[in-house]
């Protein structure tokens, strides 16, 4: 498994797409964390003492969509650009070449996390000092809320590789989590106030702790969307186990 | 003993019947042209035999093993085929590199290869960059990757120039000669009758014919004279 998954971490650290989504998930971290330091609202000026409201602002945001685009980039690339073919020829058992992307899809994931995590953290301690403030929240209280959000990505990011790999297509891989996310999700909150919580995006959000009234608890929700993650890379895995690619 | 032995392949695609029931084998020391009309399978057979494509029925093997069973493949069989190549927004050393970490061979087997097949200046630019011919190149370059013992070549003279093509030529003579197996699949039959050993022609799927060159060719009649009578109810039912 050592040489194919540096293999995969080659192929995903010398193509641009990767880097300019992790860049832009950053971007966005930077800004959300700006705007809320400088936005003149209530929560602004809380930052200054609130221990709440300073865990909004150096908690990594809600950015799993970027290292689920990142999962999927990693299941569709090959396809989208046949690089499938050599890299299948290399390694033609299949179902090692999917564990390999797995873990670096994992891996990814967690990078996302600890860059937009940085970011938060940096940017807001920064930021609080700039403004004279002093810091309410202790190191572990911040620590969990990255490892929270570590969890959501890691699992978010194998989501993607699980659909990419269903799907094959990139755009498809991309657009049909996004619909997901903007229309089904909010959906379902209103349709079934009750069961949404146990689709990935309530998880998600009991994870984030941004929705007060979640039935279950944090370790539960991350179990659940580990499970989630694991069913669709096993999903994908079987599939493109048994696919033809030419 | 050959090297390659397709027995009794059969694959379909809904209704259609893409390879019917072919079997053939190329040999080692020898250059084996697979040659066929435009959808007579051949692709698709060479899928199976790479354990890229899943046959129906009957199987492909090399050395006596399915792609699937080889324990180092890259160093048993190397291919170029149409559909597959580098990501354009990767260096060709880049590409080459991903694929030598996959099958455990080192820096120095890149730059080796990169050198076999001329390519060593530019392989620090962007695939996108290179011409049709750079890219076959490249390809080649990736077959040759694993030092293997068989090649797989499906139109490696695509978009070669004349030089390109004799450079290739040679390569696969040499390569030949060194008790290395070529299978290779191409529509420029000049090219193959300067080239192969034998030939396995191939329509709707079926064997058509098989056999050393000179029991299809001869001074009295081309290969392509040849070719075109065995592939006529092919290509007229097109």
């Amino acid at each position: 498994m050592g040489p194919l998954l540096r293999s995969e971490t080659h192929k995903m650290t010398t193509i641009r797409a990767p880097w300019l989504v992790l860049g832009a998930a950053v971007a966005l971290q930077a800004a959300a964390s700006v705007l809320l330091v400088l936005g003149g609202t209530a929560l602004s000026e809380g930052l200054r003492h609130d221990a709440a409201a300073q865990r909004m602002l150096l908690d990594p945001g809600d950015l799993a969509i970027f290292a689920l685009v990142l999962g999927a980039l990693v299941a569709t690339t090959d396809h989208r650009h046949d690089t499938i073919v050599p890299t299948l020829l290399a390694t033609p058992r299949r179902l090692q070449v999917v564990g390999a992307k797995a873990v670096v899809t994992a891996g990814l994931g967690l990078l996302t996390a600890l860059a937009v995590g940085g970011t938060a953290v940096t940017l807001g301690l920064g930021l609080l000092a700039l403004d004279g403030a002093s810091l309410a929240l202790g190191a572990g209280e911040v620590a969990e809320g990255w490892a929270r959000a570590a969890t959501v990505m890691v699992a978010c990011a194998l989501l993607g590789l699980g659909i990419g790999a269903l799907l094959r297509n990139q755009v498809a891989a991309i657009v049909v989590p996004l619909v997901a996310l903007a229309v089904l999700a909010p959906l379902a909150q209103f349709a079934m106030p009750d069961a949404h919580w146990f689709l990935p995006t309530g998880l998600e959000q009991i994870l984030l702790e941004r929705q007060a009234g979640a039935p279950i608890g944090a370790a539960l929700a991350a179990g659940l969307l580990a499970a989630y993650a694991a069913g669709a890379v096993i999903a994908g895995g079987a599939v493109m186990a048994r696919r033809d690619v030419v | 003993m050959p090297t390659i032995t397709v027995e009794g392949v059969t694959k379909r695609y809904g209704a259609t019947v893409a390879v019917d029931d072919l079997s053939f084998t190329a040999a080692p020391g020898r250059i084996t042209g697979f040659l066929g009309p435009n959808g007579a399978g051949k692709t698709t057979t060479l899928g199976v035999l790479l354990g890229l494509v899943r046959a129906d029925a009957g199987v492909a093997r090399i050395n006596g093993h399915t792609m699937r069973e080889l324990a180092d493949p890259a160093g048993t069989v190397g291919a170029l085929l149409e559909h597959g190549g580098p990501h354009p927004g990767r260096t060709g050393r880049n590409h080459l590199r991903a694929l030598a970490l996959a099958s455990g061979r080192d820096r120095g087997r890149v730059e080796t290869v990169l050198g076999l097949v001329g390519l060593t200046e530019p392989a620090d630019k962007r695939v996108a960059g290179y011409s049709l011919g750079m890219r076959q190149r490249l390809g080649i370059a990736a077959a040759l990757l694993g030092d293997p013992q068989v090649m797989v070549l499906d139109e490696p003279a695509n978009g070669l120039d004349p030089a390109g093509m004799r450079w290739l030529r040679g390569l696969l003579r040499g390569f030949a000669d060194e008790g290395g197996t070529v299978l290779l699949s191409s529509h420029v039959l000049a090219e193959v009758a300067q080239t192969v050993d034998d030939v396995v022609v191939i329509g709707h799927g079926r064997c058509l014919a098989a056999g050393p060159i000179g029991e299809l060719a001869d001074a009295d009649r081309s290969l392509e004279d040849a070719y075109l009578d065995l592939t006529a109810d092919a290509t007229a039912m097109r």
